[in-house]
């Protein structure tokens, strides 16, 4: 039976930290009631319309939009920035309806005003705001805006001066006093005032119920909510509801209470007619009005015709990437140029070309990602680079008629020129037609029990240890998880009535918003009305950012691209720019021949650390045992490395029959041409399109509907009716039917897009090569932007092994990146006559690069600013200790870390190891004597308030965090419009601006004398290696593991470098640095380890499968140098690994060795393993995602640690 | 407030209290002049329920010549009466 009454006043889980449940929850329970029309007026923003409205589609419901703000003076105070005492000022609020497509559009900038006007993260809206925003939108008044706190407070007078304000400013029949009673103690006579105060000024009430749950049972979540709102343990004074009445009552229900209230039926059923007749009035039409389901280009300049436009791109792409005269490329170009125009997208093509063309301009790198590279129109207009018909890369699996929606095209540029690229879009198209996509945070398990426990009073200590207990997961499967993983019931993390509680409420809180942030890539362009479709606020870096998320600006149709950060691409630029700087060459990755022998020869060695893709222990594995030796062999190696192949075991016989071991099976020699390459194992998405369009004679993009559709059991059941009778049709045998659709129906679902392949495997191409021609510039650059998944101290390992020298750090050196230096090949002086060990001779067919060192850079120094490295490259060069002191302006921890890492040593002539040291030589303990006296010097009665000059810059200050940026864009409160938002959002950036360039003055007076060698004794190496670690997080002058080789020889350990000299089963022992451990999902339960260490010649992996990890997990997880024993498992001519069997902490192993000899060790390593352990637990749920956790050095390395003497 | 939480035997008309007996007492109700319903306090509350509430009638009552206001609270878990007086 249809329910006539409309709630207009809701609230969902989208109102952040107020209202308790989903929106299409709050849509289900209108359903269940009989309601054909339901509002959402949420808190502050409209970020869950999209989703609301799509659930009122599917349950048939009329969807009304509008958003409930805080009203605040006019005349905002100026700023207060610092004071932000009051979590929660409990303004009073309004709640503003839209009516059609101009009253959306009159909410959507009402609210980017709002957010744009004042602090960020705290929107104050105003009546006069509103006034600039009111056509076509109702306001409702109720019991929380200020009319009604005063008629509540018994002021009737300015009650009425209030609601006179509104009346002002609102066209009429477009206010009314909303009544809402939650059945409170005295609401009900409160309510009969307003009723009454309403009738006396002639504005109409209306009834609403203030929803903020769907149910009863959401009242607890949003008493808890109330409390993490205002960041306080939950009492009665700071939760605004006293009961669960502010639930999405039925309409018989609301009849009751409008009743109740105004004790007359006939009155009551007035009350509920005029709630009805507003509701009906701001009805929405998800197309017409909200644009849902239709698509917004930029807008071309005038007079252009898209089509014509982009053919003529095309052409003349084609001619420059010498396809001019290809049939075959000019026939496929009309196919797609046809699908693009049957589909209405020329414009976006254009764009996105567009875009390409300028960050190219910007000589920023740009590479398109994902199926677009199957499109000759992208390879033609630039936005790729793979030529899609040598790599029979198809279009159809990026863009096909029958899906109507908007295809997809990433840009992955330098990471480190990300935002430069967002601001040129935004100054390209203008500030009306862009905006950054925003992504909803939701609550997960450890949030929800922060904010939870924090909210129930539990001790913060306590909270901490709970949530961390838990891994990654949603917080609905609290319970589950708590039943399921053996760390977790063995602590007594569940049971008291105060922790069921807690994760009762935790499993309410699921998915429910919390914070909204910036989506890492996500832009949105548009045309000039881009604002009227969607409201924007400020970012964190002060862009302005749309309130809607990646799915929700889809269904808008509004362009998105995704314009990705990648590290790896900063660290080509970096290294290009490099050899240019070192070498004088002129480098051009893009255009370098893709079949050059060296740089497969070196993917093939499997010393591929730093390269794209190809560095992570398994793809090392694969590489070895795969030899890529071509581009495709590169596509075909990244598209194996997937959880589905290697599930599947589709690697097996892909690898049999490459090898020659097996024949090739290619179903059949129709098939040839799309599985040859593959040595018929089905690898790709475009394989699967062309066995179903070969064998049925369908087109591609039909093809392609059918692979989507084999995604489910209904599907594939249909599919194979649909395939089996047409495929016969075309004389093709049963058996061979059969075999193509088993093949089909089990590949389906794991192949991946071969255009996406090829799109990753440029990079990896790219890095390959230049880490074989140009290794050190290579590395620096990886060093620099850290693009990859290991610690830089192994990276730094790795260029040890191609020959090139490791530079310590040197003020009048180091500069803020990694930088390559020409060195000669031999040290000078020879090694040998200090006692070191020369640089090695690279492998055999691995590049040379000892003629190149590389520096250390500053900024990885800890603590330092980017203001202080800035300083220090200005002022160099510093003629001693003093002179820095006085002029680079670097605080006093800082300076005492680089004296430690030896960043003076060359200044005062510090040798490295000299055995027999000078009389009178100048020690690192003697600078940091006169750091000491420099401060007091400074710090003296004449000098006191005497800083260090620079520390009190602009540039000083500009590099703190939370002092707004200098973009310079005036507040405008109070003015007439938005203005450009760009300008306003950027206003509120709470990033750190840029480090300016500074002047340094180049004299100072020196202050104390000059260093007086004390007779300190140096640093022994030990101690250096452990104060770079320390400083820099790497060991820089020599490798950590050097302490314990004799440890080694006499436990005869097995080295990275000889592994592939072991059978296979044989047990090792192997000892090293842990530089990665990584816990991926395994459906049965069983949770395997895989750990990397470093010992000194290179990586080595070890898998602990669940019984090894008994007992050892505390020591796996924690512990940084680990002896590890296990058994050598060979995969292939180049494949090894190691199974492991039990773990030590290497450095109490070496304690043992050094009091008690070697047989105590072995004693040790004999004895079992103790049991699960706090350690143990906490370890466990942090490695326990799919992506490897790095290792980084422990701050407290040395507790335990071997030659320790007066450090 | 007299007294706080002692129990009351109740009867209803029309879903709103008619009479009371009290500490031996029939006190008949002339006026309900509110009626509200109220949570708890359940974070203070040892048991893991979240939803318990409780439903109260201020209501004017008269036994004999006394006249009186008074709070009878329905608690929805126990299903049991109480009451609170106003002097």
């Amino acid at each position: 039976m249809a329910d006539p009454f409309v709630h207009l006043h809701v609230a969902s889980g989208y109102s952040m930290r107020h209202g308790a449940s989903h929106p299409g929850a709050l849509v289900e329970r209108a359903a269940e009631h009989g309601m054909d029309t339901l509002a959402l007026t949420d808190r502050d923003g409209v970020y869950g319309a999209v989703r609301f409205v799509t659930a009122c589609v599917a349950a048939g419901i009329n969807p009304a939009l509008g958003v409930d703000l805080a009203i605040g003076p006019d005349e905002p105070p100026q700023v207060r920035r610092a004071a932000k005492v009051e979590r929660d000022p409990k303004l009073p609020r309004a709640t503003v309806l839209a009516v059609g497509r101009t009253g959306w559009a009159s909410v959507c900038r009402l609210v980017s005003a709002t957010h744009l006007g004042g602090e960020r993260g705290t929107p104050v809206a105003s009546v006069a705001r509103i006034a600039q925003h009111a056509s076509s939108v109702i306001v409702l008044l109720g019991p929380d805006s200020a009319a009604g706190r005063l008629v509540a407070s018994r002021h009737l007078a300015a009650a009425a001066a209030e609601l006179a304000r509104w009346r002002a400013v609102l066209p009429p029949e477009c206010l009314y006093v909303e009544l809402v009673h939650h059945r409170e103690e005295g609401s009900a006579a409160l309510m009969r005032r307003l009723a009454a105060f309403a009738a006396e000024q002639g504005v109409p009430t209306v009834l609403s119920n203030a929803v903020r749950f769907a149910d009863r049972s959401g009242a607890p979540v949003a008493d808890a909510l109330d409390a993490i709102r205002r960041l306080v343990p939950l009492t009665s004074r700071h939760v605004d509801g006293t009961n669960a009445e502010a639930e999405l009552k039925s309409g018989k229900e609301m009849g009751l209470l409008a009743e109740e209230l105004l004790g007359s039926a006939s009155e009551a059923r007035r009350l509920l007619a005029r709630t009805r007749a507003v509701a009906e009035r701001c009805v929405l039409d998800p197309k017409t009005d909200l644009g849902i389901g239709t698509v917004h280009f930029p807008e071309l300049a005038a007079g252009v015709d898209a089509a014509r436009a982009l053919r003529q791109r095309c052409d003349a792409g084609l001619a420059r990437r010498g396809m001019g005269a290809s049939m075959e490329a000019r026939a496929r170009l009309e196919h797609e140029l046809d699908i693009i125009g049957q589909l209405g997208y020329p414009a976006y093509f254009l764009t996105v070309a567009d875009v390409v063309d300028m960050v190219k301009e910007m000589r920023i790198r740009c590479a398109a990602r994902g199926s677009g590279a199957g499109s000759l129109v992208n390879y033609a207009l630039g936005i790729s680079d793979v030529d899609p018909i040598r790599y029979g890369l198809l279009m159809e699996r990026f863009l096909s008629p029958y899906r109507k929606e908007l295809p997809d095209i990433d840009l992955d540029v330098e990471s480190a020129r990300r935002l430069d690229v967002y601001e040129a879009i935004f100054d390209r198209f203008g500030a009306d037609r862009v905006a950054c996509v925003s992504m909803m945070d939701t609550y997960r398990v450890r949030h929800a029990i922060r904010d939870i426990g924090g909210a129930l009073g539990l001790p913060p200590g306590e909270i901490d240890l709970i949530a961390k207990s838990f891994p990654h997961i949603a917080a609905r499967q609290v319970r589950d998880a708590l039943a399921q993983l053996p760390e977790l019931q063995a602590s007594g993390l569940a049971g008291s009535p105060r922790l069921e509680q807690l994760y009762t409420l935790v499993e309410k809180l699921d998915g429910l918003p919390r914070h909204v942030a910036m989506h890492p890539c996500g832009v949105l362009l548009s045309d000039a009305t881009l604002l009227d479709r969607t409201p924007v606020e400020a970012s964190y870096l002060g862009f302005p950012m749309s309130q809607f998320d990646k799915d929700d600006v889809e269904q808008l149709g509004l362009l998105k691209l995704d314009v990705l950060g990648i590290r790896m691409q900063s660290a080509i630029a970096y290294a290009i720019g490099e050899i240019e700087r070192v070498d004088g060459q002129v480098v051009d990755v893009d255009t370098v021949p893709r079949d050059d022998a060296a740089t497969y020869e070196l993917v093939q060695s499997t010393k591929t650390l730093g390269c794209f893709q190809i560095e992570s222990p398994g793809q090392r594995e694969l590489v070895g045992k795969f030899a890529p030796m071509t581009f495709n062999d590169l596509i075909i190696d990244i598209s194996l490395f997937r959880p589905g192949p290697v599930k599947t075991d589709m690697v097996t016989p892909f690898l049999q029959s490459r090898h020659g071991w097996k024949e090739a099976a290619l179903l059949h020699e129709d098939l040839r041409f799309a599985l040859e390459e593959t040595h018929g194992v089905v690898i790709f998405h475009e394989q699967v399109l062309q066995i179903i369009a070969t064998m049925t004679g369908c087109s591609l993009s039909e093809a392609d509907e059918v692979r989507r559709a084999l995604s489910d059991p209904e599907g594939i059941a249909r599919m194979r009716a649909w395939f089996r009778p047409l495929a016969a049709r075309r004389g093709y045998r049963v058996e061979i039917i059969e075999k193509a659709w088993a093949v089909l129906e089990g590949f389906a679902a794991f192949g991946f897009c071969k255009a996406h392949a090829a799109a990753f495997a440029l990079p990896t191409y790219q890095s390959a090569w230049l880490k074989a021609h140009h290794t050190a510039a290579f590395l620096a650059g990886v060093l620099t932007h850290d693009p990859g998944m290991y610690p830089k101290r192994l990276i730094l390992d790795d260029a040890r092994q191609f020959g090139i020298a490791v530079l310590p750090l040197d003020v009048n050196i180091s500069d803020d990146s990694y930088r390559i230096e020409r060195v000669s090949v031999y040290d000078e002086p020879p090694p040998s006559i200090l006692g070191e060990v020369p640089r090695p001779v690279p492998a055999d067919g691995l590049p040379d690069a000892r003629r190149y060192g590389i520096r250390l850079s500053l900024a990885d120094v800890k603590g330092i600013t980017d203001a202080e490295v800035a300083r220090i490259v200005a002022g160099r060069p510093f003629g001693g200790l003093s002179d820095f002191w006085q002029r680079a302006g670097v605080s006093r921890p800082v300076v005492e870390r680089l004296v430690l890492a030896g960043g003076f040593d060359s200044l005062y002539g510090i040798g490295l190891s000299a055995p027999v040291r000078r009389r009178g030589q100048v020690t690192r303990r003697d600078l940091l004597l006169q750091v000491t006296d420099l401060e007091r010097w400074n710090d003296g009665p004449a000098t006191r308030r005497r800083r260090p000059p620079g520390s009190g810059t602009a540039a000083a200050r500009g590099a703190d965090p939370g002092i707004s940026s200098s973009f310079g864009a005036s507040r405008s409160f109070g003015d007439s419009s938005v203005g450009d938002t760009r300008a306003l959002a950027a206003a509120q950036s709470q990033g750190a601006a840029p480090v300016l360039p500074v002047d340094v003055q180049m004299s100072f007076d020196v202050g104390p004398a000059d260093i007086i060698p004390s007779g300190l004794p140096e640093m022994n190496r030990a101690e250096r290696v452990r104060a770079e670690l320390d400083v820099l997080g790497l060991d820089a002058s020599g490798h950590v593991l050097e302490l314990y080789e004799p440890l080694f020889a006499a436990l005869r350990t097995t080295r990275a470098k000889d592994m592939m000299k072991c059978r296979s089963r044989q047990q090792i022992l192997v000892a090293g640095v842990k530089v990665a451990t990584q816990t991926p999902q395994v459906r049965s339960g069983k949770r395997v380890v895989f750990i990397t260490l470093d010992d000194a010649t290179g990586p080595l992996d070890a898998t602990f499968f669940s019984d090894a990890q008994i007992g050892y997990a505390a020591t796996l997880f924690h512990s940084w140098l680990l002896i590890v024993r296990g058994t050598v498992r060979r995969t292939g001519p180049k494949g090894i690994s190691m199974q492991a069997e039990g773990c030590w902490d290497l450095t109490s192993v070496f304690t043992t060795w050094r009091s008690h000899g070697i047989e105590a060790v072995h004693r040790q390593l004999a004895l079992p393993a103790d049991g699960y352990s706090r350690a143990a637990i906490e370890g466990a749920a942090a490695s326990r995602s799919t992506r490897p956790v790095m290792t980084e050095p422990p701050r407290k390395l040395w507790h335990a640690s071997p030659g320790s003497s007066g450090g | 407030m007299k007294s706080y939480g002692d129990p009351v035997l109740v009867e209803l008309a029309r879903e709103a209290p008619a009479q009371f007996w009290w500490r031996g007492r029939r006190y008949a109700v002339t006026q309900v002049l509110d009626h509200w319903l109220v949570r708890g306090a359940w974070w203070d509350a040892p048991s893991p329920t979240l939803d318990a509430e409780q439903e109260i009638w201020r209501a004017e009552a008269t036994a004999g010549r006394s006249l009186g206001v008074f709070d009878l609270c329905f608690d929805w878990e126990s299903g049991a009466w109480s009451l609170v007086v106003h002097d």
